[in-house]
């Protein structure tokens, strides 16, 4: 008989394969289980200790709180405010329930979450919001720092004896020797770079910042924080002034990847310890967002942990997470991209504990999963383009299933259109503010708005917003008045003299010009488009130019572009000088409309200088009227945040930073689900 | 036999070079700045691009002239090494594939990643198409001519003809909507709860539950029909010529002459002769399949090596692209390599000495 492999032994083998491979998994499975098992005697281990030691404080004799303390507060009073304010009223609710899982879906792939390093994309930090803290948050609603891992602070400003020491200082020449010992020099290998930086640094002399940095200078402004007594990282070991000090050291050592977050502490000298409990801040220069630079622009790291991991393994490591918040990784140390990424209550945490049992992040990409997550009650939270919200609110079920919100948020910025004034050298038809006025007065965006945005946007009247109080509330954004516009270009002295449709300068140029948007989106190339009608009664041509990103970025960088329509985001009290101080024309900087008017450097740097929260903002004021009457930028709309939240969560409240629960923050988590709606086991 | 494999593989050397060097001149005359400050994109704050840029000129020698980026990649990947290696042996040292500039991950870990998740789907999909084609092919030869043949032949080039990422959101839409009928999943290769889930399919206290190798095959079946769809056609019409070419042969007639039945003639001698053009098509179906996943993998969001290539490819994140490009070409050099050897185990009228 012949011995072929037939099909017969092809299924045998097959089938052979199978069953050995179901074996090896149960295998694996058994292993899986057991390492829950351990885990879990050592936590019940962990958890009989303390016991004894908690009965034998209590036999010590221990004291209790005073009523004063209890009032109210849950203990968490400050002189500054009270961190929990918010979730202490939602759990005074009569439904309050703690429990239930919060899913969300940012449409990326997490590819690191322990704090720091290059890859610093928004949703990341999200991650990383709830899990680590900082030593205040801004209050949604009116925007006040209260106080989280600080208690108190104190902001001493040093600036006249600042001041006296700069100047003494400024009367000494600057040497090429120290100028090529400065950080941002050229390397070596680059001559020319070299010499054009010497030649520059020369003219401008010694800077504020840099005389700052010397150690004997006196700092400009010193903050002292007081600290938060009992609290704990989430392997229960205690927070004090050690860590402050540690998480600043940190950022600023050399051999830990963290190069923006070093960009943001640039202005801070030192961080000190005062005590165990207290630490003092030292700036190199008066700014005056310290307090914001100070307390919400560093992340706690637990000293013990990130110290004993080193630099080059904290590098290389994704997942090492040991923070003070509310939520934790389940194991501080072993989460690696691609693991789903979920978030469990921390229940040792110091503070009121988070309303949900687990923050769940999927990582969906593409609109159309998400929206079908959405419909499928998968997916608790959807942000979406405006085009989509008035597709789905269309959708009766969905309406009915969830709640939707359209909010402005004081940080979420605003689109414009930039006119460059001056290329290759020469001014272009631009740097005449009557030019730019009339840009402006051409350009519906009433209409830019309803249209492009569905409504769901706001004029934007300046780069300050409404919400916070820096903008004027009696400057009026231009109005949509080609008329107007038309007048003001004959009074500038342009005119159609040629009779071909198009009218010239007064130097003879045609007012025609490149309009350039990025490419690859329909939605920048209709804008685009919108525009060119815009400004086409008036008898300008701009004709749009689709620009690949990396060559957009690389054209502003060499002021190559006539005019460009982008958007920025901000902060909560924004501050000007990288995009329309002079200083910032040179080096490649974010003036790249080389945008230079002495009123406005001298309203910057008066306003970055202004200690005084009242002061301050008029000065503001005052800029935003100069800004207003140049024009440097059409700035367009603030677009609004529209999202869907599912209906069974409540205490869901529009605020000035989007939604009451901003993801942005390191801050307490108001959302809850009552008992009888929640949908996830534990 | 053995010297042509030899021949082959050491041929296989320039032809790498050759085309990662095309690739990285490519990447690297193209204007614009590599990476994460693209990555960022509008969310960065204006003070943070220049720290980054210095930093990232810095790390990677972005500022130095093309052609030594591109020997200092080479230099990194190839496993000799001048002088001694790190483990003390002499010119030889583990290839290293880099750094990802935006993702700040190992390529290695990267691709390690990614690489099972894109071939899972194409190994699922490969037999798919194989089997279901050529059982379509052999059906349409036979009868030739009939509505079988005709209506098979229309049908098909209609499923080839329907965009893929049309069907991919319809089937998410229609198939995997609780409003709708919900079928399958609509995303992703496993189950939301799916860490906590058992291997096997079980009866728990809580019921019924799937266990995660069910799970993920719940998962997979709309990605690879997706995948599979369009190449029945060409497989199908590929397998119905071979065959019909066959049939009309010398020795099938002698076959039926002498008694042999019908499905035996069919299966067993007809099959095994037509094999050939099969085979030139599934060595070269393995690249396509890796690379043309991409529109898949974007639709039901699947980290695999389509996307991981495009996006690296949009932020021209060059260690990336080119060790993609480097597994590829391999891959591929490989799957045409397996190609010539089965033609000669298959036909042994094909030698290579």
């Amino acid at each position: 008989m012949e011995n072929r492999f037939g099909l017969k032994d092809l299924i045998l083998v097959i089938l052979l394969l199978g069953v050995i491979g179901v074996l090896f998994l149960s295998m694996v499975q058994n292993d899986r289980q057991y390492v829950v098992l351990q885990r879990i005697d050592s936590t019940l281990r962990q958890q009989q200790t303390e016991m004894a030691d908690l009965r034998r404080a209590i036999a010590r004799g221990v004291a209790v709180a005073t009523t004063q303390q209890q009032a109210g507060g849950g203990g968490y009073d400050s002189p500054k405010g009270n961190p929990f304010e918010h979730l202490l009223a939602a759990e005074a609710q009569p439904d309050f329930a703690r429990g239930d899982w919060l899913v969300e879906n940012f449409g990326v792939k997490f590819q690191r979450l322990t704090p720091l390093g290059t890859v610093s994309d928004l949703y990341t930090m999200w991650v990383q919001a709830r899990m680590f803290e900082q030593l205040c948050y801004r209050d949604p609603f009116t925007l006040k720092f209260v106080p989280l891992l600080a208690t108190d602070w104190e902001i001493k400003d040093n600036t006249a004896a600042w001041q006296t020491y700069v100047d003494q200082r400024k009367k000494v020449p600057l040497t090429e020797a120290e100028i090529l010992k400065e950080d941002s020099a050229p390397a070596a290998d680059k001559a020319d770079e070299r010499k054009a930086y010497v030649e520059r640094r020369l003219k401008e002399g010694r800077r504020d910042g840099d005389i700052g940095a010397e150690p004997e200078c006196p700092p400009a402004i010193d903050v002292v924080l007081q600290l938060r007594h009992g609290v704990t990282f989430s392997d229960g070991s205690p927070f004090s002034a050690d860590d402050v000090v540690f998480s600043f050291d940190w950022i600023m050592n050399k051999k830990v990847q963290a190069p923006r977050e070093r960009s943001y502490l640039q202005r801070i000298k030192s961080v000190t310890k005062l005590n165990d409990f207290a630490v003092s801040m030292k700036f190199k220069e008066p700014y005056f967002a310290a307090l914001s630079v100070a307390t919400t622009n560093m992340q706690i790291m637990s000293k013990r942990f990130y110290e004993a991991i080193g630099p080059d393994k904290f590098n290389e490591t994704p997942g090492l997470c040991m923070g003070t918040g509310p939520y934790m990784m389940k194991d501080p140390t072993s989460w690696k991209p691609g693991q789903k990424l979920e978030l469990v209550r921390n229940e040792q945490y110091w503070g009121e504990r988070g309303p949900f049992d687990r923050l769940v992040f999927n990582e969906v990409e593409g609109e159309s999963a998400e929206i079908v997550l959405l419909r499928n009650g998968q997916l608790d939270r959807l942000r979406c383009s405006p085009d989509q919200y008035v597709e789905l609110l269309k959708d009766k079920n969905l309406v009915a299933r969830t709640r939707h919100f359209e909010v402005n948020s004081v940080d979420g910025g605003y689109t414009f259109v930039a006119w460059n004034q001056k290329r290759n050298g020469k001014p272009t038809l631009f740097a005449d503010k009557r030019v730019r006025n009339a840009m402006t007065l051409l350009c519906d965006r009433e209409r830019m708005g309803r249209q492009f945005y569905k409504g769901y946007a706001t004029v934007a009247k300046s780069m300050f917003s409404d919400l916070s109080g820096q903008s004027d509330p009696n400057i009026k954004a231009l109005p949509y008045d080609p008329e107007r516009a038309k007048a003001i270009l004959k009074e500038a002295g342009f005119a159609d003299r040629d009779g071909d449709g198009v009218i010239e300068s007064p130097d003879g140029r045609p007012f025609r010009f490149k309009l350039t948007f990025k490419s690859g989106d329909d939605f920048s190339k209709k804008l685009a488009l919108f525009l060119k009608d815009s400004y086409a009664p008036a008898g300008i041509v701009a004709e749009p130019d689709a620009t690949d990103w990396n060559i957009m970025m690389k054209n502003l960088d060499s002021r190559n572009f006539d005019c460009i329509t982008m958007a920025w985001s901000a902060d909560i009290e924004d501050d000007p000088y990288q995009i329309f101080h002079s200083d910032q024309i040179a080096d490649a900087g974010d003036n790249f409309i080389s945008y230079s008017n002495p009123e406005t450097d001298r309203l910057i740097d008066l306003g970055r200088r202004t200690l005084d929260d009242k002061k301050r903002l008029e000065i503001w004021h005052q800029l935003e009227k100069v800004i207003t009457d140049d024009q440097p930028y059409t700035f367009c709309l603030e677009r609004k945040s529209l999202s869907f939240i599912d209906a069974r969560i409540a205490n869901v409240k529009p605020s000035k930073l989007g939604l009451n629960y901003n993801l942005k923050q390191e801050m307490p988590v108001p959302w809850y689900v009552p008992a009888a709606k929640q949908k996830y086991a534990r | 036999m053995l010297s042509y494999i030899i021949r082959r593989l050491l041929l296989a050397i320039p032809t790498l070079i050759g085309m990662t060097a095309v690739v990285f001149f490519i990447m690297a005359l193209s204007p614009g700045r590599p990476s994460a400050i693209l990555a960022a994109g509008l969310q960065l704050k204006p003070q943070e691009r220049e720290a980054l840029k210095r930093y990232y000129d810095e790390r990677y020698g972005l500022d130095k002239p093309i052609v030594v980026q591109y020997f200092r990649w080479m230099k990194k990947i190839s496993p000799i090494q001048i002088g001694p290696g790190p483990l003390g042996w002499p010119w030889f040292k583990a290839p290293d594939l880099g750094h990802s500039m935006i993702r700040d991950r190992r390529v290695s870990d990267l691709i390690k990643e990614s690489l099972p998740v894109t071939l899972l789907l194409d190994v699922m999909a490969l037999p798919l198409i194989y089997s279901t084609s050529i059982w379509l092919g052999l059906k349409a030869a036979r009868h030739r001519g009939e509505i079988v043949d005709v209506g098979m032949g229309t049908v098909l080039l209609a499923l080839w003809s329907f965009p893929v990422i049309l069907a991919g959101l319809l089937l998410q839409g229609y198939l995997a909507n609780k409003d709708m009928l919900y079928w399958f999943p609509p995303a992703e290769l496993h189950d939301m709860q799916a860490g906590g889930m058992t291997f096997l399919p079980h009866h728990g206290a809580a019921g019924w539950e799937r266990g995660w190798l069910v799970d993920t095959a719940w998962h997979l079946v709309l990605p690879v029909i997706c995948l599979a769809y369009g190449q029945f056609a060409f497989v199908s019409k590929l397998s119905r010529g071979a065959v019909l070419e066959n049939i009309g042969a010398d020795y099938v007639r002698t076959a039926r002459a002498k008694g042999v039945g019908e499905r035996s003639v069919l299966y067993r001698h007809v099959f095994r002769n037509s094999l050939i053009p099969l085979i030139t098509f599934a060595a070269q179906l393995l690249p396509a399949l890796i690379g043309g996943s991409i529109v898949v993998e974007t639709i039901f969001s699947v980290s695999g090596m389509g996307k991981l290539g495009i996006d690296s490819i949009f932020y021209k994140d060059s260690e990336v692209v080119l060790a993609i490009a480097l597994v590829a070409g391999i891959l591929g050099l490989i799957a045409n390599l397996a190609g010539d050897i089965l033609y000669a185990v298959v036909d042994p009228r094909v030698a290579y000495d």
